[in-house]
């Protein structure tokens, strides 16, 4: 039997309430999980906590995606992110006009921001333009990175064992805001700029090459135009700039990943890419009172 | 600011920082001593994203449980009398579901008495990733007999009503010495066929979608005899007292440990005298199925209380207090 790890966060139409399955995506169908106890999965966060696949199990008939709410597979607590954090993607967002943090391509260090939880939508869920706050809105895709242990000290070499796994994220930005605030966050922020995908999967960890394929179709229609196609990006690279591991050990100082929070890390040239992610919660409104 | 100061000061081990605000008072802060240890870390590590289930009754975690196995359990200990009983309920019960047995037969003016809510029943809460079996309650058990200081030297008396009957005769083969008497009130089948298992699948799936509303008139209609239902209005609302008062998580756990009992158990090794009780009505516990028990257990006797089904000490109290007694 295939291990029922690509875990999609749901509404369960029975019960209203939230719930965790299996999705797959092959078939797009997702398989509800309980736990041994027959209690079912609630969130990603009891996953994380249970940490074993062995201690769910397939629980009820299979229940086609279409015909459920999904949710973003992890929410609740801010995106802790990292910008700038490859070589291409850094000069071609030097290069734009819009970058107030520096004056050169490559940072000195790692550029650390975070993403309001309360930006967070699910897929499929529509972005608003907030366009009394921004007329530059942008996206990029980025694969998100689920933090799944607390940690404090984390020592760099040791950086992997606090990886959970990964999810896909878009990080939508208001640019001029990024510039003229200099700050990232209050342009990253904004109600709705951070959409997430429904699925989680602890099982990428191995993969030495993802690839991410980013392409957005405009309002007037036709094919989907992608301007970088698709991006081969290297999982483990060896140089500090681009590791993954380096990014959670800056962050861990000061900040110490939250269990279960989810750094999303920046990857791939273009404007289909990924970035970072981090803690905590509360709610606002950004574009309407700042 | 410190750097805004001259020279520019920067802080250090020992500093404490006062912040006043007219009208707000004073906020004060101290700078640790390097290598302090980071209440944050552990506030984060203390922390988690499963709450107990069946938890909102008590008033705290510890409040009236008694830790057993790792679990908060509902215990108590009631009298001081040299002879040790213990009462173990059963599916849709609690600990006091005994009381009008308890009452009848005057067992608190001269015994122990050890009476508990199994884990998700009554008071008791139960964890998420607990998962409940025939054998985690049997386990459990082990644990109240530990907890009331009950040992070969002096062995209990257990009762036990429907599911429990297979958790006391699990438990009383696997710990010789520690049980004298078996009372067994309306006995499960072992193993449970299949038809049975299905109905308590479905109605754990059916009490954690609708809530215990949606299964309590099944659950009491089926399993009070007709008898009751029409001269004991008492004892009906009594049961439905019982299973409305579950946690529709915790009671849909409990189903599955029950649907779970497909092992057979080896009821022709129990060697501690033993009662078997049944309703006239019972349809789960049969009077054909507990004299088939009763045939094969060495030193047991059988009886069936006419006019009850399978809640038979709120549908007539006396009835199993003179079974239990042998009149």
């Amino acid at each position: 039997m295939t291990k029922l790890t690509n875990y999609i966060a749901y509404v369960n139409p029975e019960t209203g309430f939230d719930q965790i399955g299996h999705f797959d995506i092959e078939r797009k169908v997702i398989q509800p999980l309980s736990f041994l106890s027959g209690t079912p999965v609630k969130n990603l966060y009891q996953v994380i906590e249970a940490g074993s696949p062995d201690k769910l199990v397939a629980a009820a008939s299979p229940i086609p995606a279409d015909s459920v709410k999904i949710l973003p597979t992890i929410s609740g607590r801010d995106v802790l992110a990292v910008g700038k954090n490859y070589m291409e993607h850094a000069k071609e967002f030097n290069s734009s006009g819009y970058d107030s943090s520096d004056k050169v391509d490559r940072p000195s260090h790692p550029v650390i921001f975070t993403k309001r939880a309360t930006s967070i939508i699910a897929h499929g869920e529509d972005i608003l333009l907030h366009e009394d706050f921004t007329s530059t809105a942008d996206y990029e895709g980025e694969i998100g990175v689920i933090v799944g242990k607390p940690g404090f000290r984390i020592k760099e070499q040791d950086a992997w064992e606090y990886v959970w796994g990964y999810t896909i994220i878009n990080d939508v930005t208001a640019r001029e805001r990024q510039r003229d605030h200099k700050q990232f966050f209050i342009g990253k922020s904004a109600d709705t700029y951070c959409p997430i995908v429904s699925n989680a999967n602890p099982n990428l960890v191995d993969n030495i090459f993802l690839m991410v394929l980013g392409s957005y179709r405009g309002a007037e229609g036709g094919p989907p135009k992608d301007p970088t196609g698709p991006d081969i990006c290297k999982w483990r690279a060896a140089t500090g700039f681009n590791d993954r591991r380096s990014h959670l050990s800056y962050t861990r100082a000061p900040l110490r990943h939250l269990r279960r929070s989810d750094p999303s890390t920046r990857r791939c040239a273009g404007h289909g890419n990924t970035s970072w992610r981090g803690d905590r919660k509360e709610a606002s409104s950004l574009p309407k009172t700042w | 600011m410190g750097i805004g100061r001259k020279p520019p000061v920067f802080l250090k081990p020992g500093d404490e920082i006062s912040i006043s605000v007219t009208g707000l008072g004073t906020l004060t802060n101290q700078i640790a001593q390097l290598g302090a240890s980071n209440s944050t870390l552990s506030r984060i590590n203390s922390a988690s994203a499963f709450e107990l289930t069946n938890a909102t009754k008590t008033a705290s975690n510890s409040a009236d449980l008694t830790m057993i196995n790792g679990k908060p359990i509902f215990y108590e200990k009631i009298g001081s009398g040299s002879e040790n009983l213990v009462f173990a309920h059963g599916l849709g019960g609690t600990k006091d579901y005994w009381a009008p047995l308890i009452s009848e037969l005057s067992l608190a003016d001269s015994a122990t008495l050890h009476v508990y809510d199994f884990e998700g029943h009554g008071l008791s809460p139960t964890h998420p990733l607990s998962q409940l079996s025939i054998e985690s309650l049997a386990t459990d058990l082990e644990g109240i007999f530990r907890i009331g200081d009950i040992s070969t030297a002096a062995p209990a008396t257990l009762f036990a009503h429907s599911m429990s009957c297979l958790v006391a005769i699990k438990f009383t083969l696997d710990h010789p010495g520690l049980v004298k008497k078996l009372v067994l009130l309306a006995p499960p089948p072992s193993p449970l066929p299949e038809a049975s298992r299905n109905i308590f699948l479905a109605r754990a799936t059916l009490a954690r979608i609708k809530g215990m509303a949606a299964i309590v008139d099944a659950a009491v209609g089926s399993t009070t005899s007709d008898f009751s239902k029409r001269n004991n209005p008492l004892a009906i609302a009594a049961a439905r007292l019982s299973l409305l008062g579950q946690d529709p998580e915790a009671y849909a756990k409990a189903c599955h440990a029950l649907a779970s009992a497909t092992t057979r158990l080896e009821v022709e090794k129990l060697d501690v005298d033993t009662v078997i009780v049944t309703g006239e009505e019972d349809k789960f516990s049969t009077p054909f199925l507990c004299e088939e028990y009763s045939k094969s257990i060495k030193s047991s006797r059988f009886q069936v209380v006419k006019n009850v089904g399978h809640w038979l000490v709120f549908e007539d109290a006396k009835g199993v207090a003179a079974a239990v007694r042998g009149s």
